[in-house]
């Protein structure tokens, strides 16, 4: 594994050494991979970075692949199990001058930091009314459809929705994992970065001149008959349905929101005035999930718009079963999406 | 940091100087909890009454650049670390011209320009970040020193833990002043842990640590002063207990008034601690019998002090409530 990650970061570099040479910017790499070299950049950039983590020294992923070696123990700084104390202690040193990223690894143990995120992070620019300035980016992966069960398995960006003064971003390609990273590094406000692990090796080209500002989603696919809103993994799934819905005639135009605090919702409306029938995909639990807030959403600004009811498909309102086939029952998969837009699509009023 | 360390002793007029600031902060409280009564304060004020000696002796013993972080109690803290009193009052009534520009209140209050980092609420969560604001220290080499005012009830919270064992291996220069009053609003500390002596839990997390009387404002600044000294040869963070008593109930206001008759607490302490324990009183006939100051002088003092509260009242009285727009401001920078 080591290995591996030795080579393509040591390709990766000569490749990007040729390119700066060249003025192009443009090189393939995998979501992790992307991860790193924002790391990398904004660690080389700006002395004030430090980045602290569980294992982030010797990181399993390979996402901080000798980044210690580079830039020292001072920089890259393994943490004990605290994750509270850690991201109050990051909170504090934001608040002080340093630019701080926290990796808590598996999105589940944010819960374990929940007061320092909750009653601390977000609420610091508003209760202090704007005294400091807090650059902060609390980093984790979801590990979904991986038979990591119950506890290593939740995507709880809607819970941080619901928590006015984070902003929450979760890309879905190596482009955005790179761009977002970068911007919510640089960002002045806390930033919860959710990686999808279910992404981690998908490879593509990453401009590393592009910047993409947090609250931009993006039009993944252009069409006129039907908008799927997608958040984190199920853009993938949904990408995948395209020619199976152009075999049905369907045009489907496919937004991925990239940020779910701020929201773009202005993209999306843009597409469901267009298109009048709109599916969200998910992969968070139904209730109270990023999709019923779109829905409700558009629901309560742009009900005329409507020619069908809004469908969602989201996971189920279960935890996480352990069993591959139990997993895949509740979370959001292609045919899940392929039945609810042939559903939205054959309803008239 | 187990001896304090000798220090030149103070010239008379900084001994002048601590006694005002204690007495600032009396004649402060007082008037916060008269107009908590009086329904011209609306949300929770927690005053610092009998425990001024600790506010006032370690935010003499820290520079004007250090940062101290502050929990639900915060008044003193502010006030003897430099606050303008105005301003502070003006947060607590909930007006514009507060120095949080009314949105955050008494349990809230923060002053950059004064080192203050801010007040949580929430028990205990304060400490993780003066750990960190220590961390940016070290990691800056800028000088300061971060010390974060706690109490009893927080050492249970794993918040403390955590941030003590965070402190010690990466030897941060924070202070951790523990003010133990004995009681959680009306859970007294024998209910809820085995001891009572509560800086040796220092000792497992490798941090030095020290008991003190937090009704003695010189042995207050001189054990600060120390313990900065201990931070500044490298020795890392440094915990003091400072055993103190709360003389008002857990807030201000009616409904906590009458819980002082449920016997949560023994009476007959509460009038001892009141008659023989106020820090102002022991330091102004300490002073008075070393002849530093007169007792028309102290008077004199009450007298200025108090007309100065009057004109941070009216101040706060007359100055705007926030605008309608600064509801939505500021949720990001």
């Amino acid at each position: 594994m080591q290995i591996s990650v030795h080579f393509r970061v040591m390709r990766m570099r000569l490749v990007m050494f040729l390119f700066n040479k060249k003025k192009n910017f443009k090189m393939k790499m995998t979501y992790g991979e992307a991860i790193r070299e924002a790391l990398f950049k904004e660690l080389e950039n700006d002395q004030s970075v430090v980045l602290f983590g569980e294992d982030i020294q010797h990181n399993l992923y390979g996402y901080t692949y000798n980044l210690v070696n580079i830039f020292g123990k001072k920089r890259i700084i393994n943490i004990p199990l605290s994750e509270a104390a850690v991201v109050g202690l990051a909170t504090g040193a934001a608040m002080c001058g340093l630019t701080p990223i926290v990796d808590l690894t598996v999105a589940n143990f944010l819960y374990v930091a929940m007061d320092q995120i909750v009653n601390m992070a977000a609420k610091i620019n508003y209760m202090y009314n704007g005294q400091f300035k807090l650059p902060l980016t609390i980093m984790c992966s979801v590990f979904y459809n991986g038979s990591n069960a119950a506890q290593h398995s939740d995507r709880p960006h809607p819970i941080f929705m619901n928590v006015p003064g984070l902003k929450v971003v979760a890309p879905t390609c190596p482009q955005d994992a790179y761009s977002l990273l970068r911007s919510a590094i640089a960002d002045e406000n806390p930033v919860i970065y959710f990686s999808d692990r279910t992404l981690f090796y998908a490879e593509a080209d990453v401009d590393v001149n592009c910047n993409i500002e947090i609250g931009q989603a993006s039009v993944l696919a252009e069409g006129s008959g039907m908008t799927i809103v997608v958040i984190s993994g199920c853009a993938q799934m949904a990408l995948d349905l395209l020619p199976e819905l152009a075999n049905k005639n369907i045009s489907a135009e496919i937004i991925d929101v990239r940020s779910l605090v701020p929201l773009d919702i202005n993209t999306i409306k843009k597409s469901v005035r267009k298109t009048g029938r709109v599916v969200i995909v998910d992969t968070a639990n139904k209730s109270c999930s990023a999709a019923s807030e779109i829905s409700s959403i558009l629901a309560e600004g742009l009900f005329s718009a409507l020619k069908a009811p809004i469908g969602i498909v989201a996971c189920d309102d279960v935890p996480v079963p352990y069993a591959k086939n139990l997993e895949l029952q509740i979370m959001p998969t292609k045919e899940k999406i392929f039945q609810k837009v042939i559903s939205v699509m054959q309803y008239h009023k | 940091m187990c001896e304090t360390q000798k220090f030149i002793d103070m010239e008379n007029f900084e001994k002048i100087s601590l006694l005002r600031k204690m007495i600032k902060i009396r004649c402060f409280e007082e008037k916060v909890a008269e107009y908590k009564l009086n329904g011209k304060i609306l949300g929770p004020v927690h005053t610092c009454i009998g425990q001024e000696a600790i506010d006032v002796g370690v935010c003499s013993a820290l520079s004007v650049h250090d940062y101290i972080v502050g929990n639900h109690r915060s008044h003193g803290y502010m006030i003897a670390k430099g606050a303008k009193i105005n301003l502070l009052m003006a947060e607590i009534f909930g007006k514009s011209t507060g120095t949080n520009g009314g949105k955050g209140g008494s349990m809230h209050v923060s002053d950059i320009s004064i080192g203050s980092l801010g007040a949580s609420g929430i028990v205990g969560s304060g400490l993780p970040i003066a750990c960190g604001a220590a961390f940016a220290s070290q990691y800056k080499n800028d000088g300061k020193i971060t010390c974060v005012f706690f109490g009893d009830g927080a050492v249970n919270e794993g918040a403390f833990h955590e941030s003590l064992n965070l402190a010690s291996i990466w030897k941060l220069p924070v202070i951790f002043l523990l003010e133990n009053n004995g009681v959680a609003v009306t859970t007294v500390l024998e209910q809820v842990s085995a001891s009572h002596d509560l800086y040796h839990r220092a000792k497992s997390y490798g941090i030095s640590s020290k008991q003190i009387d937090g009704q003695n404002v010189e042995e207050v600044y001189y054990t600060v002063k120390s313990a900065i000294a201990t931070i500044k040869e490298g020795k890392g963070a440094v915990l003091i207990e400072a055993k103190t008593f709360r003389f008002h109930e857990h807030q201000e206001g009616q409904a906590y008034a009458r819980m002082s008759d449920v016997g949560y607490r023994d009476k007959h302490e509460v009038d001892y601690w009141i008659a023989n324990k106020d820090p102002i009183k022991l330091f102004s006939n300490k002073l008075v019998a070393e002849n530093v100051i007169a007792t028309g002088e102290i008077k004199r003092i009450y007298a200025e002090e108090n007309h100065n509260i009057e004109s941070a009242i009216e101040y706060a009285d007359i100055s705007p409530f926030p605008c309608n727009e600064d509801a939505s401001r500021n949720v990001f920078i």
